[in-house]
């Protein structure tokens, strides 16, 4: 078959395009010159370009700060422990990405929870050592005596899977010495989270 | 500026901010607000509500920027209205008393009468058709681009002045363009969004399928 199927010589006048066709161009052009005045007066106003350029600069950090998740993996820290190693190693401020993110740094709720879904899959963080960091914030507010455990653990000279695996055993037992309103709290806590989490790392 | 200079421009940007250079995302922030923010405003939008999808598309784009690829997601400015179109069929769901379809498919379709048939889910299909428009003028060769973009979506040029601009023949600028329109007519009618909208069956897929045809649009 050659490269070419509408070689010049054989383009006949009487082979006109399909009606849908140019409508579909027309349609298209009617977007294209419609949004280009549109956004052309939008850029003389200076406190939306502003806003503009912080949201894309909000997106550079937490590019940065994506880029630092294989090398950040200590198991052991809280959602926000977390996102201050991250933030660190990247060099970025947290303050506005905990703003934008709406993470409230002290009790984890549905809010949180969805949240830190939402970031999580955004940073490219596995699913199992996200949730793994939800349980740790949740318990580190209900059940502060994880701390000794946590202490034992840090020293440990397994690697980053094992490590994984011993702190979720740890977080299962101290989620089963829970009383029974604080673990259904924690459960629909989880639930909402693996939803979110779902969802954004579909996109 | 040219658009395939742009484009290419948009693309180089896109590199940049992958390599996470903190001059490409400003760039990106004052290009593209105002770019999404007039696109959601055109969907239907509020502009309070255009301006807050824009800001938050803004971010998303900008942190995803390492995942794009020109090689399997066509130019950079057609996968940024993709990410947009995505935002907005959220926005949709999650508002959907207060998004006006009327005025969507007003503002969309006039001044010129509408598509002879429309899909069921016509908001979101427009939007699809035009980023697929803009994904199969990027796969013409950079001259029959021009060319269809100066004919189609530049004021009507004619072919001498498309010759005149482009220093070619008028009637090589004419063949071009019926060839570049073979060329949009084949990659367009796979699109379903294209199908949908304009009601396409299989057999209209026929590239030499003679109904539908007018014949003034190639004269002149």
């Amino acid at each position: 078959m050659s490269e070419n199927p509408y070689p010049i010589d054989t383009i006949q006048d009487d082979d006109p395009p399909p009606n849908w066709l140019v409508q579909c161009l027309r349609l298209a052009s009617h977007v294209e010159f419609g949004e280009a005045a549109l956004a052309a007066r939008r850029r003389d106003d200076p406190k939306f370009l502003n806003r503009s350029i912080e949201a894309a600069r909000l997106g550079g950090q937490l590019a940065r700060m994506r880029a630092t998740v294989p090398v950040s993996r200590d198991p052991l820290l809280s959602v926000v422990e977390y996102l201050q190693r991250l933030a660190q190693a990247a060099s970025v401020s947290l303050a506005p990405i905990i703003a934008w993110s709406g993470l409230d740094a002290t009790s984890p709720t549905t809010a949180f929870s969805k949240s830190w879904a939402r970031l999580a899959g955004l940073l490219g963080c596995e699913r199992r050592e996200a949730l793994s960091r939800l349980r740790l914030s949740f318990l580190g507010v209900h059940q502060p005596d994880l701390l000794p455990v946590s202490v034992r653990l840090r020293g440990s000279d397994a690697g980053s899977r094992g490590k994984q695996e011993e702190v979720d055993a740890h977080l299962s037992d101290a989620i089963a010495s829970l009383d029974a309103s604080q673990r259904d709290e924690l459960a629909g806590l989880e639930q909402q989270f693996l939803l979110a989490f779902d969802e954004a790392s579909k996109t | 500026m040219c658009k395939s200079r742009q484009h290419r421009d948009f693309d180089n940007l896109a590199l940049r901010m992958a390599a996470l250079e903190e001059t490409a995302f400003d760039e990106f922030g004052r290009e593209f607000g105002p770019r999404l923010w007039a696109y959601f405003g055109r969907l239907g939008l509020t502009p309070a509500d255009a301006e807050s999808l824009a800001v938050t598309c803004i971010t998303e784009v900008a942190m995803k920027a390492a995942h794009y690829s020109p090689r399997e997601q066509g130019s950079f400015m057609g996968w940024v209205y993709k990410i947009a179109y995505h935002q907005l069929v959220d926005w949709k769901r999650q508002n959907p008393h207060t998004f006006d379809e009327a005025v969507v498919l007003d503002q969309l379709i006039q001044p010129d009468s509408p598509p002879e048939s429309s899909g069921s889910d016509s908001v979101t299909t427009h939007p699809c058709l035009y980023v697929a428009v803009h994904e199969a003028l990027n796969d013409l060769p950079e001259l029959d681009r021009r060319i269809v973009e100066l004919r189609d979506f530049g004021g009507g040029y004619s072919y001498e002045e498309v010759g005149n601009i482009l220093r070619i023949s008028p009637g090589t600028a004419r063949v071009r363009h019926h060839r570049a329109y073979r060329k949009l007519e084949r990659i367009l009618s796979d699109f379903p969004a294209i199908q949908q909208c304009f009601g396409l069956s299989n057999d209209s897929n026929n590239l030499l399928g003679e109904e539908h045809h007018v014949r003034e649009s190639v004269s002149n």
